[in-house]
């Protein structure tokens, strides 16, 4: 009788092993294709999952937003390359570029000095904006930087070109501005500057209207002179230059047919994907 | 800022919310049953006292169980792919998954082998003196003897271990695994009604830890059978 138990415990154990192998190399195995050639180079793209307007999961769980019809739009137009998006911590972007899990970044990546030390950025912007201050619609103390001296800054994430531009400033003046940084997943913007544990943050020209009160009505608004103008790009390795280059074809015949601005106003509420010279040549 | 609450978007989000639930499910058993086979091959050196390998399985227990599993998931995520580079092999475009089964599994591991060490020590030596009076070997008097009475000493801790798996589990989403908690986010952001998210999320943790409680008190009364005492009931002896 307790050799029939053994056995069986012994087979059950085999089983769980099997089953375990097996769906282990189903999700391993698991990927879409869309129907391309077998011969289209795979590659594969890291964003966040949780930015809203450009790059979120929506209702049903399907990736959507700017970067990611974008990204659609560009695979559409070079059929050597299949992507994959992938989706992750913002944190955890450029290093998952460094190690290879991914071949280039995508989520308004703004370019930096440090960035460009180590990473390679495409030539071709794909969207222009001003990062500036943002605070309470009701707030009518702060109105430039200066004014955000000895308060309590909110910057998202520490990775970000935000945080860089703070750190610089501060480390030039003397540290006079308090940098509080967000975390992972739990940050309620809105609610820090009502509350006071924040007095401000930075916020771009398409999405501080994102930053919404419980009614949904914008709480914050935008003071001050643009702090840094912005052009974004895509981020790849210092060896990825075919890859860049081909990015840049594919923009360069996204915004010449149009195809660019309508995105951004769908997306975004506005065409931000002109520099101030293109938009006045229009 | 979210939405005002609204409860209705809690039962939506539940639905919502389960749609991943197997996946958070295939993590915890496949991690701990791993851990299981991890922890037990670890144990052994120390049982038998092996000279080098009991110090090495030391020195992973300790490791394992003294720092967090979040930086042990970055240190193999982002570090086991360059480390195993070098020698050749190219983990590039192992799914995330893997390297989220891999971590747990490793770190359950380290939890398990002491309390098998404890379980073990717990069985009476005159157990392992009577197997061998009736002429078992010692490898049928550890398995057939010793084990099953240590599991079912160790049994309160591994359904600790596993409910802890389950809650670790919502860690996976910082590379990229989507599972229940991180669908909880992106919900959150895409409806501004976090709170709601995290309250459907919440219930779903507890009614699966509920019954994962309840399971291994049922587990624990049959393989405690002859000795109801240590389960908690009856008298001694």
């Amino acid at each position: 009788m307790t050799t029939s138990i053994r056995k069986t415990r012994r087979s059950a154990l085999f089983m769980f092993a099997a089953t375990l192998t097996l769906m282990l190399t189903v999700s391993a195995c698991s990927s879409s294709n869309a129907g391309k050639a077998s011969t289209a180079k795979k590659v594969i793209i890291g964003t966040t999952s949780v930015f809203p307007g450009v790059s979120f999961l929506d209702e049903n769980g399907n990736l959507t937003g700017f970067d990611v019809e974008l990204a659609k739009e560009l695979d559409k137009r070079l059929p050597e390359y299949e992507f994959e998006i992938q989706t992750m911590e913002f944190g955890n972007l450029l290093l998952s570029l460094e190690s290879k899990k991914i071949d280039f970044v995508m989520g308004m990546m703004s370019k930096n000095e440090e960035r460009e030390k180590k990473y390679l950025f495409n030539k071709e912007p794909y969207v222009y904006f001003f990062t500036r201050i943002a605070v309470d619609k009701d707030n009518d103390t702060i109105h430039s930087i200066e004014d955000l001296h000895g308060k309590k800054l909110f910057i998202g994430s520490a990775t970000s070109n935000n945080a860089s531009f703070i750190q610089a400033y501060n480390q030039k003046h003397g540290n006079p501005i308090e940098i509080v940084y967000g975390s992972g997943g739990a940050n309620d913007l809105v609610q820090l500057i009502r509350t006071g544990r924040v007095d401000a943050t930075l916020q771009t020209d398409f999405s501080v209207r994102f930053e919404t009160d419980e009614d949904g009505n914008p709480a914050l608004k935008l003071v001050g002179e643009p702090l840094i103008a912005d052009t974004v790009h895509y981020v790849l390795r210092k060896d990825s230059q075919e890859l860049a280059d081909k990015l840049d074809e594919a923009l360069r015949a996204v915004k010449e047919d149009g195809t660019l601005a309508k995105l951004s106003v769908e997306w975004l509420g506005q065409d931000f994907t002109k520099s101030l010279e293109e938009a006045k040549a229009r | 800022m979210g939405r005002r609450f609204d409860a209705a978007y809690v039962l939506e989000f539940l639905w919502r919310l389960l749609e991943y639930f197997q996946i958070t499910m295939y993590i915890v058993a496949a991690s701990f049953l791993l851990g299981m086979l991890v922890g037990f091959l670890v144990a052994l050196p120390r049982l038998y006292r092996i000279p080098v390998l009991d110090r090495c399985s030391a020195v992973y227990v300790s490791f394992f169980r003294g720092t967090p599993i979040l930086i042990q998931l970055f240190l193999i995520y982002f570090g086991l792919p360059e480390w195993a580079g070098r020698v050749g092999l190219n983990l590039d475009r192992v799914p995330a998954l893997a390297f989220v089964i891999l971590t747990y599994a490793l770190n359950t591991g380290a939890f398990v082998s002491e309390a098998i060490r404890a379980g073990v020590g717990s069985v009476d030596r005159g157990q392992v003196e009577a197997a061998y009076s009736v002429g078992m070997s010692s490898y049928q008097a550890f398995t057939r003897i010793v084990l099953p009475q240590a599991l079912a000493v160790s049994l309160p801790v591994l359904a600790n271990l596993v409910i802890g798996g389950l809650k670790d589990s919502s860690l996976a989403f910082t590379v990229g695994v989507m599972e229940m908690t991180g669908r909880a986010r992106t919900l959150g952001v895409a409806t501004q009604h976090f709170i709601e998210a995290y309250i459907a999320l919440s219930v779903i943790y507890y009614v699966v830890s509920l019954v994962l409680e309840h399971g291994f008190r049922l587990l624990e009364k049959r393989m405690l059978r002859y000795e109801p005492h240590l389960a908690g009931r009856g008298k001694r002896g």
